[in-house]
């Protein structure tokens, strides 16, 4: 039945050919821009979470909304090293003051952020955007945003102060060398934010072993939410623990609303290319009605003469989504090599560059799509389930057809 | 032989394969009812994004004082002549809106925020968001009103609400820091966006008063910019290159120049608009083709036969071309009115509030309307048109090489 | 937010000593008027003791203060160790704050001028403002009580619209020996935030006025700041150049 039923399709060939090639245009078409969509996705996310935020956070609750300087997190090395110990992340102790930031007349308001240079500029990329200077490696240095520094008229070398209030009341003053300036394209960061070395604003705080923020550097991002519950057990009752969705959500909605808007086009193509299979059917049905009825004069069963054509289906189904899958694989097995230059949008480049900054995902220079099992298998999968419907709908008939009249049918 | 003749041969065909023909008029109309309601959509995000872009106190032209753009500060104001209106005069203007658009520090009783203190006259603000804004309590009655109006997410991290005061402290003309009193008339819903955060609007005298020149009473008044609206957004560089000449000192820019990143995307979507129709229509192109070789191939026998009579190969080529136009046609036609009517019944917009964060960072608005581009609508018909010539082709050169012998033979 | 308190303390210091008898049918802008004026031409030179409690910590430091008329202050910490030589300096509309570790001098942005001073209950604008307080404020009499012989006024100090002042009134309660018993900072909604009361009155100087005096933040619980005046001279000479940037950044003294 099997030789039968392939035989069949070649009987048309043209029909047959054209019908499995629109199967392996359409699925070339939805599994290569599903794989390129994941692709980017996944750059995108990893490049928004690489270039400040991390994966997750941890932080005193209320610190997440009030900012105040005595919402800490305690214990913050010990709880640093159990984190790092139990699971496959990298955990970044930050602390965050508010102060004047001073050199000689000029002064404005600005966000310290105490980091440890060495351990941030390993895991993120916010410390490449460094245009001027090196990442601060000694005590008493500094980084400091482009807009901030130009601001104070300040340039590399020149020394700048910090005032600000101590965690106990106390005059809480730093004098810090500008060791590196920072350009992140973001002109909200570049003009408040400076960075010093840990220690260091912890002891002109009167901070302890305490920090505002633990962020956390997963090796793989989507284990974001799975580790909320085991990282929960390790934390007290007022400290939080949120994942990058909860902290970039722009992101994750940017995302998801051009997911959405790009399967209502795949699903408009699958349909459309569903009505050309649906049309060969019809086709089948008619050219065919004598060749049934002879076959049922001759003694076989109606559900047989459906699954003979069933089969015919299923062959042709299955070979238009190789044809089409080997295509887009060859294709995206190439690209994710070689990835499209996004410099390809000429002089647009530049803001192109400015729109993908400000989705903090700066570091993209090319797209890269990305195989998963959805891309590959949605595709193939609908289709060859809707040619097997198509052939299905237009075979009912078959069951209530006359062999006689049949044979009458020219 | 005639074209009527034709004409009425190719109708008639049609109606003799109802259901093939059905079907293929059918996805016809769908693949061109897919194609409008995603332009309209698509057309909808990109006039959004260009509405907002030159809404959000950009206009489609501005006028500022040279230093201003890399400086926001009182210190580049400048004095607008009496008669400013006049300097554009080739261009159909819809506006003008002069403006004092400096940073300044909010105080509430318990609360403090940096934002932009915008002095307007609220009758010229018809080219700006700021007219379409809904209010709780009263908008600025005048551009001598010396209330504020701020945004309803501002007044809630304030902690203030309509009717009370805030303190309002900036730099003035002269450099040194001035601080006043307003009474808050009323706030403004915009949706959550960076809008309800950034901007509190005063009347333009009084924002005058309170930072211009004090020293002498013969001084004009003050402005930090003048934007304008045109009627005809693409005569921009027109109205641009007046400008200059009216003011030739002062940077004069269009809104592509001061937000490059708004005008990198309005030409993407531009791209994937015609992209993706183009991808439609292949989807389509397999069945149609697919369907009109069959249709030909049933006629064998009658085609002969015509042949066999006498019928010019050329005639039988163009009936079947025009057979399988007319289809097009219909289907065209079917697809758009379906498509208008979809694009109506989704004329209140999608809302899309779900992903607040995602498009305020795209800059879109909460509410995706649709827009009808009719000009898309007749090029999407045209290259349909084209489509279904080309697809007719090879159907067409078949049916050319049926024999009468041929014919007879079956 | 803070209060404007510190001028009002800076009001107290130059007090005079012959308390000013109110009539029975009295003007509250002339009390208040009085009281200010009575600062004009004046200077002092004071010894402080400044505790701020919170609700997990609490923090002890002595000041010394010099004062002349409205426009120039000049305080600095002298004790504990820590924050020994940290000091502020008020020239006119300009104020500066000398760190000792940074050996530098900062001058305050205005948009730095509501945050705290020195972790205490008082800003920076505080420190700053003296006569702002009369061009700004409508005065209300209110009520009229006696204790001990001595008449307490209440009155409500009401801004003008445009004055550029957050609360929605301040009520002070004064004695008629133009002494500052309590003033309470309202909201716009008039509920209260803030409450400055003199704990004890006392002479100093010569003069008699609020010795201790108290910061209370009416919005969270435990959480004050209080000054404590132990030594006070009014009239004192004091030289133009301890005004000065340079003084502020000397050590001496």
């Amino acid at each position: 039945m099997i030789a039968l039923a392939w035989r069949n399709l070649w009987r048309n060939k043209t029909r047959t050919l054209l019908t499995a090639f629109g199967i392996a245009f359409a699925v070339f078409l939805v599994s290569f821009a599903m794989s390129m969509q994941g692709g980017s996705y996944d750059d995108m996310i990893k490049a928004a979470t690489r270039f400040y935020t991390g994966h997750a956070q941890i932080n005193q609750r209320d610190f997440v909304t009030d900012n105040k300087l005595e919402q800490t997190v305690p214990n913050a090395s010990a709880l640093r090293e159990q984190l790092q110990n139990r699971f496959p992340l990298v955990a970044l102790p930050r602390v965050q003051a508010f102060g004047i930031v001073s050199k000689d007349e000029r002064s404005i308001g600005g966000m310290l952020v105490g980091v440890d240079f060495m351990a941030e500029a390993a895991q993120l990329d916010l410390f490449k955007k460094i245009t001027a200077g090196a990442l601060p490696r000694s005590p008493g240095e500094a980084l400091v945003g482009a807009a901030m520094a130009r601001n104070l008229g300040a340039e590399l070398g020149d020394d700048i102060v910090i005032l600000g209030s101590g965690r106990r009341g106390g005059v809480a003053a730093m004098a810090l060398s500008i060791r590196g300036i920072l350009d992140t394209g973001q002109a909200e960061l570049d003009r408040s934010l400076l960075f010093a070395p840990l220690e260091e604003v912890q002891e002109a705080f009167d901070l302890d072993d305490e920090v505002h923020n633990l962020v956390l550097v997963l090796e793989d991002y989507s284990q974001g939410t799975v580790l909320a519950q085991s990282v929960g057990e390790l934390l007290e009752r007022d400290q939080s623990y949120r994942t990058w969705q909860q902290l970039l959500p722009e992101v994750e909605q940017g995302i998801e609303l051009d997911r959405v808007s790009a399967e209502i086009f795949y699903y408009i193509l699958l349909i459309l290319v569903s009505f050309a299979v649906l049309n060969t059917f019809v086709m089948v049905i008619f050219e065919r009605t004598r060749e049934f009825g002879m076959l049922m004069a001759l003694g076989l069963r109606p559900w047989q003469i459906i699954g003979q054509v069933q089969l015919e289906a299923f062959f042709l189904g299955l070979s238009g989504a190789l044809i089409g899958l080997v295509l887009s694989a060859a294709l995206v097995a190439y690209l994710s090599e070689v990835g499209i230059p996004l410099s390809a949008y000429g002089e647009g480049e530049a803001a192109a560059k400015q729109a993908f900054a400000k989705l903090q995902a700066g570091s993209i220079t090319h797209l890269y799509p990305a195989f998963s099992v959805a891309s590959m298998a949605t595709a193939p999968l609908v289709l060859m389930v809707g040619t097997q419907l198509s052939a299905l709908f237009c075979m009912l008939r078959v069951r209530r057809l006359n062999p006689v009249t049949a044979l009458r049918v020219e | 032989m005639p074209f009527r003749l034709i004409l009425q041969l190719s109708v008639r065909n049609l109606f003799r394969y109802p259901r093939r023909n059905g079907l293929l008029l059918l996805a016809i109309a769908f693949a061109l009812a897919g194609a409008t309601v995603t332009n309209s959509l698509m057309r909808g995000w990109q006039y959004d994004m260009l509405d907002r872009a030159v809404e959000n106190l950009v206009g489609h032209v501005k006028v500022q004082a040279s230093e201003y753009r890399d400086d926001p500060n009182m210190a580049h104001s400048f004095a607008l002549p009496t008669n400013y209106e006049s300097s554009i005069s080739g261009v159909e203007v819809v506006g003008w809106a002069p403006r004092i658009k400096v940073p300044a520090v909010i105080l509430s009783e318990r609360q403090s925020r940096g934002v932009q203190l915008v002095g307007i006259d609220p009758t010229r603000e018809n080219i700006s968001f700021f007219s379409e804004l809904a209010f709780a309590g009263e908008t600025l009655a005048d551009m001598d009103d010396g209330r504020i109006v701020i945004g309803a997410e501002l007044a809630r991290q304030l902690q203030t609400a309509v009717g009370r005061k805030l303190v309002v402290l900036s730099q003035a003309a002269d450099g040194k820091n001035r601080e006043r009193g307003f009474r808050i008339a009323g706030t403004f819903d915009a949706d959550s966006t960076s809008l309800e955060k950034a901007f509190a609007f005063t009347g333009l005298t009084s924002a005058q008063a309170f930072l211009g020149d004090r020293s002498s009473d013969s001084t004009p008044p003050l402005v930090t910019e003048v934007s304008v609206l045109l009627a005809d957004e693409l005569r921009r560089k027109d109205a641009v290159a007046e400008l200059r000449m009216a003011f030739p000192d002062k940077d004069v820019a269009d809104w592509r120049a001061l937000q490059p990143q708004a005008a990198e995307m309005f030409a993407m979507a531009d791209a994937a608009i015609y992209v993706i129709f183009v991808l439609m229509m292949g989807g389509l192109a397999f069945g149609l083709v697919n369907t009109l070789i069959a249709a030909v191939m049933e006629r064998v026998r009658e085609l002969g036969m015509l042949r066999a009579l006498g019928m010019p190969r050329r005639v039988v080529l163009v009936q079947v071309v025009v057979e399988s136009m007319l289809i097009m046609c219909a289907g065209i036609v079917l697809g758009l009115i379906a498509g208008c009517i979809s694009v109506w019944a989704l004329a209140d917009g999608i809302d899309l509030t779900a992903f607040a964060e995602g498009i305020d960072a795209f800059g879109m608005s909460a509410l995706l309307i649709p827009v009808l581009h009719f000009e898309d609508l007749w090029l999407f018909s045209g290259l349909s048109l084209i489509l279904g010539f080309i697809a007719s082709i090879f159907p067409a050169l078949r049916a050319v090489r049926i024999t009468p012998l041929m014919a007879m033979n079956r | 937010m803070v209060s404007s308190c510190l001028r009002l303390l800076l009001l107290i210091i130059a007090v005079c000593t012959t308390s000013v008898k109110a009539e029975e049918n009295f003007d509250p802008l002339t009390l208040v008027t009085s009281a200010v004026d009575q600062t004009r031409g004046l200077s002092s030179y004071s010894e402080m003791t400044m505790l701020i409690k919170r609700p997990s910590w609490q923090r002890e430091s002595t000041l010394y203060a010099w004062t002349r008329g409205r426009e120039d202050a000049l305080i600095r910490f002298v004790a504990p160790a820590r924050d020994a030589g940290n000091a502020l300096l008020k020239q006119g509309n300009n104020m500066w704050t000398f760190n000792p570790k940074l050996n530098k001098s900062i001058r305050l942005p205005g948009g730095m001028m509501s945050q705290s001073w020195a972790g205490s209950d008082f800003s920076y604008d505080d420190m700053s403002r003296s006569d702002k307080w009369i061009k700004h404020y409508r005065l209300e009499h209110v009520a009229t009580e006696e204790t001990d012989g001595l008449k307490t006024y209440t009155i409500d100090a009401i801004p003008f619209d445009d004055a550029p002042v957050v609360w929605g009134k301040e009520r002070l309660r004064i004695r008629e020996d133009s002494v500052l018993i309590e003033a309470i900072y309202y909201d716009q909604d008039m509920q209260p935030l803030r409450r400055m009361v003199s704990t004890e009155i006392g002479v100093l100087g010569g003069r008699t006025m609020a010795t201790t005096i108290r910061m209370l933040d009416l919005e969270k619980p435990n959480s004050f700041t209080e000054v404590r005046y132990d030594a006070m001279d009014f009239d004192v000479a004091l030289e133009d150049r301890l005004f000065t940037l340079f003084s502020l950044q000397s050590r001496s003294r």
